[in-house]
């Protein structure tokens, strides 16, 4: 079904295409949150990215690889939220909102906090593995897809960055904040 | 897969934390994408390539009837023109009558020539330029529509698009920094994973300089060329890989006259 909307969008059906953004929409919404932590900068980067995609969609040589070239776009635009985000603002935390609450209270204030703290040290691109990796659940080969970057960088990104997500909930356990299960 | 890599108790948390916040694209902005898809033209199809959709937007049917004009005008020319090639109709000897003067003339190429990046180029018979309005530093990897481009193309689309800035580089510097560049900007919105090997690098010549050629197969932007001059480094890019094919690229390149 998308296969066949992409080739329709591709030829200029823009009906197609907004079926389009009805299927991955929520998705790639999900995505950019996620990795920039903030809503409206969330929207702007899934906004450039599916405006990029309907312009550039004639292009796409294979239908197919619509979804990878699609989450593509969308990370890419994320980088370019995240350092138009730095060069101008100054660090303003926008917290989450309409969202599901944390599942059964796994998360615990503390941790949202160190976690948020440590996530926010980390690069676009180490946020990125992370959040297509933990939350959209892909395999890393299918990021290194994704991303544009060799399987063995996304495994060092990856590494780096769940180093310093671990380490952050490592430390409240240090500071005596948490007593985590072995 | 490195230890870290490995799954941690602490993953659970990390995933849970993850998953906070919100998951559906808020209405306002769906609606803010489809608005703007009234504005956004989309890029030019390959004029080889098949038109599958039953139902086509007023731009597409638009951009069908210039793609169609433009083979068609380009079969013309081929046909009208002088042929010297090998194996092409031999001409025949037949009458001539006397010309009648026409009202339209016939169209001539356009010669652009930039100030601010000290070059000219001759455009293929039919295209349009749209010069720059800003300054490229030669740190970033403009696309053709950024403001610090001259942009080339027919009427409503952009074929090739050229940018120069001061440097101090060999020309091999310029192309390996040229390419990295590419590669760190244009990775993820290109649709090829291999930008930072090109499928080909060829000496070539740049307006009597020598520059490099530098090609990508299945990419968005198929080729880029490279020349150092006067100590500015260009940065030539031809978008669309069916219709600029080499000989286009290497005439537009030929006319080249630095200042």
């Amino acid at each position: 079904m998308r296969t066949r909307l992409v080739e329709q969008a591709r030829a200029g059906d823009d009906r197609a295409f907004a079926d389009l953004l009805d299927l991955d929409g929520d998705r790639c919404y999900a995505i950019a949150y996620r990795i920039l932590r903030d809503v409206e900068r969330a929207q702007d980067a899934v906004q450039q990215a599916f405006l990029l995609a309907w312009r550039e969609l004639p292009r796409l040589r294979d239908p197919e690889r619509f979804e990878v070239w699609l989450h593509r776009l969308v990370i890419n635009a994320c980088y370019e939220e995240f350092r138009r985000y730095h060069r101008w603002s100054a660090n303003v935390r926008t917290l989450p909102v309409d969202g599901p609450a944390a599942r059964d209270e796994i998360v615990s204030i503390d941790d949202r906090d160190a976690l948020e703290r440590a996530f926010r040290t980390l690069s676009p691109e180490h946020r990125a593995v992370v959040v297509l990796h933990h939350h959209a659940g892909l395999p890393l080969a299918s990021i290194a897809e994704v991303a544009g970057v060799p399987l063995g960088t996304v495994k060092s990104r990856l590494h780096y960055a769940t180093r310093i997500l671990r380490g952050a909930l490592a430390t409240d356990e240090v500071e005596g904040r948490k007593v985590r299960p072995a | 897969m490195t230890a870290t890599n490995a799954p941690d108790d602490r993953d659970p948390i990390l995933a849970a934390w993850l998953d906070e916040g919100p998951t559906d694209l808020p209405d306002v902005t769906r609606r803010a994408i489809l608005t703007a898809l009234t504005t956004t033209p989309q890029a030019r199809r390959g004029p080889l390539a098949p038109w599958r959709s039953t139902h086509m937007t007023m731009f597409a049917r638009g951009a069908a009837v210039l793609v169609v004009a433009f083979v068609a005008i380009g079969i013309g020319a081929l046909l009208i023109g002088p042929r010297n090639g090998v194996g092409g109709p031999t001409p025949t000897a037949t009458p001539t009558s006397t010309p009648t003067p026409t009202t339209t003339p016939a169209p001539t190429p356009l010669v652009f020539t930039s100030a601010p990046y000290r070059y000219s180029i001759t455009l293929p018979t039919g295209w349009v330029a749209t010069p720059a309005h800003a300054t490229w530093d030669g740190t970033t990897a403009p696309i053709f529509d950024d403001p610090v481009v001259d942009a080339f193309g027919p009427a409503g689309d952009v074929g090739a698009f050229v940018s120069a800035a001061p440097t101090s580089s060999s020309l091999s510097a310029w192309v390996a920094d040229g390419i990295a560049t590419n590669a760190r900007d244009h990775t993820v919105d290109s649709g090829c994973s291999n930008f930072a090997t090109p499928d080909s690098v060829e000496s070539i010549t740049i307006g009597g300089q020598p520059g490099t050629l530098v090609g990508f197969k299945d990419c968005f932007f198929v080729n880029m060329a490279f020349t150092v001059v006067n100590g500015h480094g260009y940065r030539f890019a031809f978008r669309d890989p069916v219709t600029m094919d080499s000989s286009l690229i290497t005439t537009m390149l030929g006319s080249v006259v630095f200042h």
